[in-house]
C-alpha cells in the first residue's frame, strides 16, 4: 500500500495539501465516540504519526487527510474528528453530512465508553447516510492490565450489528493504518463496485445495498413480478 | 302381534310371561331401529349442512365473478347465476331448518321418552317378580313354633303379590302403550319430513325451471365473445413481427422524427442520486411529451421536471459511465444514464425540442404560470413566502416606501423599505453605497437580512427621512414621471433632504455631482446657476466623502460637537494648536484637489477657536493618538474635511456662545460610557434624542460668504419655520453626535435609532476612543445585537475594520461567544487570518472560550476556503459548510436562547 504523508497544519487540523495533489476518490470519514477515548490521537498517529499523550479535548471539530492507494485508485481520506465531550460539540449535525464511513472508537480500558456505543449508533442512525459504513475501534489496546471490554464481547457485538471491528492501539501504533485502511477499504468497493455493476431487475426500483449483508456487497434483488 | 291382557297380567302365568318376553322382545327391536333411523337422519341432516355451506360458496363465487367482469353480458350472466343458486341455497336452508329444527328433536325425544319407559317398567317388573318369590318362599318355609315370624312373613307376601300385580299390570300398559303409538307417531313425522323434501324440490324445480331460459340466452350471447377471442388470439400471431419491426425502428435511427411542436418520448435511464453521499444510479421510467418531462420515482409518484422553459441539455463526455448527459434546471441537475449511445443521443434531441417547444409554447403561459420561474425561485427556499407575508404585515410596507404604488416586489435591504420596480431602479441607480436593492421573489434572503427587515419597514424609515418635507416637494404618485422619481429618490436618501431641516445643507454642496446635475433641471432643484458655481469648490470636496457623511454645517450645536466627535484622533491634537496645523498640514496632502484658500481658512479659523482665552471647552483628556492602522490613515483624508470645516463652524459659534455656559448634557454622557449599563446608555440616548427633537436649532447668520448662496428658494421656506430663539449651550457634546448615536444605539441593538443616526450623516466607521477604538460594528458584536450588526454592514461598514487593540469584529465575537456573530461574518468574508495585538486568530480566542460552536465554524470556512475549486469535493461534500452555516444562521436568527445556553453551559463548567 502506497501511503503519502501530507503536512498538517495543527492550528486549524486542516491539512495544507497543494491544490494540485491528484486523488481518484474523496472520502469523508468521522471519528466518533466518547470523550477521552483516543479519537484525536488515532487520527494523529494515521495522518501525522504522532501521539501525544498530554493531548487537549477537542473542541468542535478538527481535520485532517491522508490520501491511500487501494487498487490503483488513490483515495483521499478526509476525516472528521469531532469532539466527544457534548459541550464540546457544536449544535450542528455538520459532523455526518456526507459521511460515508465512520470509526466508533471507545476505550477497552473503560467500560462506560464501550456502554456507550449504543447511544452513538444512534446518533449516526438519526443523523447519517443510511448506508454509512461503521466500524467498532477498541482502542488503547497497549492497556492489557485494565481491559475492562473483552475482545471476544465487543466483537460479538460488532457482529449483531453488522460492524467491522478492530482493536487498536494509537500508542504503539498498533492496527491504527489497518483500521483506516479497511474502512476505506469496504467503502471504495461499496462506492465503486456499485457504480459498475449495478443490476436491474426491475423498472422504477431504487437499487439498495442490502444493508445487512454490507460485508459481502450483497446487492438487494428486488424482482418486480406484480403485472 | 296381538296386545298382552291385563287379566293374564295378574295371574302371570307361564304364558303370560312368554308373551311378555316376545312383546320386550319386540320393544328393544324397535329401539335399535328407531336409533338407527335417528343416525341416518342425522347423517343426512349433516350432509345437508355440508351441501348448503357449497352452495353458498358456489353463489359466492359467481358474485366475485360478476364483480370481477366490469362490463357487459359476462356480469350479468354472473349475476343472474348467482341470484338462481342463491335462491336453492335458501329454499334449501327451509328443508335443513325443517330436519334439524322438528323431526330429528320429535324422534330423539320419542326414542328416549317412551321407549325408555317400557324398559324402565319392565326393569321394576324384573324386581318385584324377585321380591314376590323371595317373599312366596319364605312364607312357605315359615315354622308354626314361630307365629310371628310367620304372620310377618304372610303379610310380606300379601304386599309383594300386591306391588307384583300392579307392576305387571303397568308393564302390559307400557308394552301396549308404545306398540300403539309408535305406529302414527313414525307414520306422522316420516311424512312431514318427505313433505318437506318434496316441497324443497317442488320449489327447487320451479326456480331452475324458471332459470332455465337465461341459461339458453347466456349461451346465444356466449358465441359473439368466443369468435372475438378466437379473433384477438389471431391478432397475436403476430407478436413477433411487433418485435422486429420495433427492433428495426430502433436500428434504423434515421427513421426517428421529431415532431418540432409537441417531441415525444419515453423510456428508462439512470438517473443519478443527488442526495446520498453514496453514488447511487436509480433507474426511472422518463416521459417527455405535451410540454412535460417527468419520472416515475416509483409506479405511482410522478415528478415533473419543472420550468422547461429555462433547461438545457448537455452531453456528458469525460464522464465514468458511458452514455450520460445532463438537464439542467433552474435548480438542479440530473445527471443521466442512457443505456445506449443511440439513446442518448435520441433524448437530447428529444429533450432539446422540448424545452424549445416550451420556450415557443403560447399554452405555456396560460396554462403553466406554477412552473415558471418565478414560482420555483419562490418555493426553493423554505419560508421565502412566509417571510414575504410577515414582510407586507409590517406597518407601511404594503406599498412602495416613495411612490405608495401597490405592487412593491423590491426592497432595498441596507434602508429597510419596500419598493416598486421603477423606484427600486432608480434606488440601483444611486449605488449601493446608497440603496442595495434586492428582489422579494428572486432573490435569497438570508435570515438576518429577513429579521433587518422586520425591524425597519417603510413607515419607520420614512418617518426618518421624510421628517421635514419642505414645501414645494410633493412625494411622488405611483403614476409619477421618471424624472420626478428621481428628484425625490436622490433627495430623500442620497442628500437626506427631509431628515431634519438642518441637514439640508448637504444638498447644496453636493449640487454639482454628476448624476444628479443631469437628472434634474436646476429649476427643478430650485438652485440658480450662481449657488452652483458658488458651490463648485465644496462640491470637490465632497467627492471625497459620501454626502451624507459629511455635515456641513452651520446650525444646530449637535453638530458642533459632532464635528469633533467624527474626528476622535484629530481631536486629541485640538488643545495644542501647533498639533492641529500640523496634522492640517498633513490633511492637506493627500487632497491635493482642496482649494487651498479654504484649507487656510479652516486652519486659521481652528486656530483662533482654540487660541481664544476662556472659550469654553467641555473637552476630555488628550488620548495619545492611536493611528496604527492602514485603513484609519486612509481616512485622514476625510477627517482632514470634517475637521476643516468643523473648524469654520466653531469658530463662527464661539464667537457667538455665552462663553461662561458651560455644558450639563455633556457631563452626563462624556464620563464612564464604558462603564455604564444599558440603562443608563439607553436613558441617556433617549435624552439626547428628546433634546434635538424639542430644541428647535439656532441657525446663526453664516460668518462666511458662502452662507448668503445658500438661501435658494426651498430652503427658504423652511428657514424661516425653524430659525430659533435657544443658544447653543455647548459647542462639544460628543455624546450628542450621530456618529454617537449610531454607536451607541450599535450597542443597545435599536435598529430603528441607528437608522435614524445613518440618516442624520453618522459615520460607520466612526471609532469610540473611550471604546479602544471600537466601530459601532465591534460594539454591536460586543454586545450580542446581531440585527446592528447586519445592519451596519448592509450600510456599508468595513468587515475586518480592527480597535485599538489590532481586534476586528470577527476576534470579538470569537472571544465573547457570539456564534450568530461569527456566522454572519463568515459568510460575509470577513478575514479569518487577521491576529490581533497578541498576535492571536479569531480561531485562537474562540479556543480560548471554548466555544465550540464557534471553532466548529471556523475550522469549516477554512476547509471551504481550501477544498474550493475541488470538483470530487464538491460532489461528495455537496453543499454541507454552506448548510452548516445557513443552519446556524437559522438559529442565530430565530432561536438565539439555543446558541447562548450553549455558550453559557461551556462557561459555567
Amino acid at each position: 500500500m502506497f501511503i503519502d504523508l501530507n503536512p498538517i497544519n495543527m492550528t486549524t487540523g486542516v491539512s495544507s495539501y497543494a491544490k494540485d495533489d491528484e486523488y481518484d476518490f474523496l472520502f469523508k470519514i468521522v471519528l466518533i465516540g466518547d470523550s477521552g477515548v483516543g479519537k484525536s490521537n488515532i487520527l494523529s498517529r494515521f495522518t501525522r504519526n504522532e501521539f501525544d499523550l498530554e493531548s487537549k479535548t477537542t473542541i468542535g471539530v478538527e481535520f485532517a487527510t491522508r490520501s491511500i492507494q487501494i487498487d490503483s485508485k488513490k483515495i483521499k481520506a478526509q476525516i472528521w474528528d469531532t469532539a466527544g465531550q457534548e459541550r464540546y460539540r457544536a449544535i450542528t449535525n455538520a459532523y455526518y453530512r456526507g459521511a460515508v464511513g465512520a470509526l466508533l472508537v471507545y476505550d477497552i480500558a473503560k467500560h462506560l465508553t464501550y456502554e456507550n456505543v449504543e447511544r452513538w449508533l444512534k446518533e449516526l442512525k438519526d443523523h447519517a447516510d443510511a448506508n454509512i459504513v461503521v466500524m467498532l475501534v477498541g482502542n488503547k489496546s497497549d492497556l492489557r492490565h485494565l481491559r475492562a471490554v473483552p475482545t471476544e464481547e465487543a466483537k460479538q457485538f460488532a457482529e449483531r450489528n453488522h460492524l467491522s471491528f478492530l482493536e487498536t492501539s494509537a500508542l504503539d501504533s498498533t492496527n491504527v493504518e489497518e483500521a483506516f485502511e479497511s474502512i476505506v477499504r469496504e467503502i471504495f468497493h461499496l462506492v465503486y463496485e456499485q457504480r459498475v455493476d449495478s443490476p436491474i431487475d426491475g423498472p422504477n426500483r431504487p437499487i439498495e445495498i442490502d444493508k445487512l449483508d454490507k460485508s459481502e456487497f450483497k446487492l438487494s434483488t428486488c424482482c418486480n413480478k406484480s403485472s | 302381534m296381538s296386545m298382552l291382557s291385563i287379566e293374564e297380567c295378574v295371574k302371570d302365568s307361564p304364558q303370560f310371561r312368554s308373551k311378555l318376553q316376545a312383546h320386550v322382545q319386540v320393544v328393544l327391536e324397535f329401539e335399535q331401529l328407531l336409533s338407527g333411523f335417528i343416525r341416518s337422519i342425522d347423517e343426512l341432516s349433516r350432509a345437508g349442512n355440508s351441501y348448503a355451506d357449497a352452495l353458498g360458496q358456489f353463489s359466492s363465487i359467481l358474485k366475485s365473478f360478476s364483480i370481477h367482469f366490469d362490463r357487459g353480458i359476462i356480469k350479468d350472466a354472473f349475476l343472474v347465476f348467482h341470484d338462481a343458486v342463491k335462491k336453492i341455497q335458501t329454499n334449501f336452508n327451509i328443508l335443513q331448518d325443517q330436519v334439524k329444527g322438528s323431526f330429528l328433536p320429535e324422534l330423539t325425544k320419542f326414542s328416549h321418552n317412551e321407549v325408555r319407559k317400557v324398559k324402565d317398567s319392565r326393569k321394576i317388573f324384573d324386581r318385584t317378580s324377585d321380591h314376590l318369590l323371595t317373599a312366596v318362599n319364605r312364607s312357605v318355609n315359615a315354622s308354626r313354633q314361630k307365629p310371628l315370624e310367620a304372620e310377618e312373613a304372610s303379610r310380606n307376601l300379601e304386599a309383594s303379590r300386591t306391588k307384583f300385580s300392579h307392576q305387571s299390570v303397568e308393564l302390559a300398559f307400557q308394552i301396549n302403550l308404545l306398540a300403539a303409538k309408535k305406529q302414527p307417531f313414525l307414520l306422522e313425522h316420516v311424512i312431514s319430513h318427505l313433505e318437506s323434501q318434496c316441497y324443497f324440490y317442488k320449489v327447487a324445480n320451479g326456480l331452475l325451471q324458471d332459470f332455465r331460459p337465461n341459461l339458453a340466452k347466456y349461451s346465444l350471447e356466449m358465441e359473439p365473445i368466443q369468435e372475438s377471442m378466437i379473433e384477438n388470439l389471431k391478432k397475436m400471431n403476430n407478436r413477433k413481427d411487433v418485435v422486429n419491426t420495433f427492433l428495426e425502428m430502433e436500428r434504423q435511427s434515421e427513421d426517428f422524427q421529431v415532431d418540432p411542436r409537441n417531441p415525444r418520448f419515453e423510456g428508462f435511464l439512470f438517473k443519478k442520486k443527488s442526495k446520498s453521499a453514496f453514488k447511487h444510479w436509480n433507474r426511472r421510467y422518463f416521459t417527455c411529451g405535451d410540454f412535460r418531462l417527468c419520472y416515475f420515482k416509483d409506479t405511482r409518484k410522478e415528478i415533473a421536471v419543472q420550468d422547461l422553459k429555462l433547461c438545457t441539455v448537455k452531453l456528458l463526455e469525460d464522464f465514468d459511465r458511458r452514455y450520460c448527459f445532463e438537464v439542467v434546471t433552474p435548480t438542479k441537475t440530473l445527471t443521466l444514464q442512457a443505456e445506449t449511445e443511440r439513446e442518448r443521443v435520441r433524448w437530447c434531441e428529444i429533450l432539446q425540442a422540448c424545452f424549445m417547444s416550451n420556450l415557443n409554447s403560447p399554452i405555456d403561459k396560460n396554462s403553466a404560470p406554477p412552473e415558471s420561474s418565478f414560482h420555483i425561485v419562490r418555493t426553493k427556499f423554505k419560508g421565502q413566502r412566509q417571510f414575504n407575508e410577515k414582510l407586507r404585515a409590517v406597518p407601511g410596507n404594503d406599498i412602495c416606501a416613495d411612490c405608495c404604488h401597490k405592487e412593491a416586489t423590491w426592497s432595498s435591504v441596507n434602508l429597510g423599505v419596500i419598493l416598486c420596480i421603477e423606484c427600486s431602479g432608480i434606488h440601483r441607480s444611486l449605488g449601493v453605497r446608497v440603496s442595495k436593492v434586492r428582489s422579494l421573489m428572486l432573490d435569497q434572503w438570508e435570515p438576518e437580512s429577513q429579521k433587518l427587515m422586520m425591524l425597519l419597514g417603510n413607515s419607520l424609515i420614512n418617518s426618518i427621512y421624510e421628517a421635514y418635507v419642505p414645501l414645494g416637494w410633493v412625494k411622488p404618485l405611483p403614476s409619477a414621471s421618471r424624472k420626478e422619481r428621481i428628484r425625490w429618490i436622490s433627495a430623500k436618501y442620497k442628500y437626506h433632504y427631509f431628515v431634519g431641516p438642518n441637514l439640508r445643507s448637504f444638498v447644496d454642496v453636493d449640487v454639482d455631482s454628476v448624476d444628479l446635475a443631469r437628472a434634474h433641471s436646476t429649476e427643478l432643484l430650485d438652485f440658480d446657476e450662481t449657488s452652483l458655481a458658488s458651490f463648485n469648490l465644496s462640491g470637490t470636496v465632497k467627492k471625497k466623502r459620501s454626502p451624507f457623511k459629511l455635515p456641513f454645517l452651520h446650525s444646530r450645536p449637535r453638530h458642533e460637537g459632532e464635528g469633533l466627535a467624527l474626528k476622535q484622533r484629530p481631536k486629541s491634537f485640538l488643545p495644542q494648536p501647533q498639533h492641529l496645523t500640523a496634522t492640517l498640514k498633513e490633511f492637506r496632502e493627500p487632497m491635493g484637489s482642496l482649494d487651498k484658500r479654504t484649507t487656510l481658512a479652516a486652519h486659521s479659523a481652528f486656530r483662533r477657536s482654540f487660541n481664544k482665552p476662556g472659550s469654553s471647552m467641555t473637552m476630555p483628556p488628550p488620548k495619545p493618538p492611536r493611528i496604527t492602522n492602514r485603513h484609519s490613515m486612509t481616512e485622514h483624508s476625510s477627517y482632514g474635511v470634517h475637521v476643516k470645516q468643523k473648524a469654520l463652524k466653531i469658530s463662527s459659534l464661539n464667537f457667538q456662545c455665552d462663553e461662561g455656559s458651560s455644558s450639563s448634557s455633556s457631563d452626563n454622557s462624556s464620563g464612564g460610557i464604558e462603564g455604564a449599563t444599558h440603562d443608563q446608555l439607553s436613558e441617556s440616548l433617549n435624552l439626547n434624542y428628546k433634546r434635538n427633537n424639542i430644541e428647535t436649532p439656532p441657525i446663526p447668520p453664516p460668518p462666511f460668504g458662502t452662507g448668503s448662496e445658500m438661501d435658494a428658494p426651498s430652503i427658504r421656506i423652511q428657514r424661516t419655520e425653524s430659525i430659533s430663539v435657544i443658544k447653543p449651550k455647548n459647542s462639544f457634546q460628543i455624546e450628542q453626535s450621530p456618529d454617537f448615536d449610531l454607536y451607541l444605539s450599535a450597542q443597545l441593538g435599536d435598529v430603528p435609532k441607528m437608522a435614524k443616526a445613518l440618516a442624520e450623516g453618522a459615520r460607520i466607521e466612526y471609532q469610540n476612543p473611550r471604546g479602544l477604538g471600537a466601530t459601532s460594528l465591534i460594539r454591536s458584536t460586543i454586545y450580542g445585537n446581531l440585527m446592528a450588526s447586519e445592519f451596519l454592514m448592509q450600510n456599508g461598514a468595513n468587515i475586518d475594520t480592527k480597535d485599538w487593540n489590532d481586534q476586528t469584529a470577527l476576534h470579538h465575537a470569537s472571544k465573547m461567544g457570539k456564534t450568530g456573530h461569527v456566522c454572519l461574518f463568515l459568510k460575509r468574508g470577513a478575514n479569518k487570518e487577521l491576529v490581533d495585538s497578541r498576535g492571536k486568530t479569531s480561531l485562537a480566542l474562540a479556543l480560548e472560550g471554548p466555544h465550540a460552536d464557534i471553532v466548529t465554524l471556523l475550522r469549516l470556512s477554512e476547509l471551504n476556503d481550501n477544498m474550493r475549486g475541488e470538483q470530487e469535493f464538491e460532489d461528495i461534500m455537496g453543499d454541507t459548510v454552506s448548510v452548516v452555516f445557513d443552519d446556524f444562521s437559522n438559529i442565530a436568527v430565530k432561536e438565539p436562547e439555543r446558541l447562548r445556553r450553549n455558550s453559557k453551559q461551556e462557561n459555567n463548567d
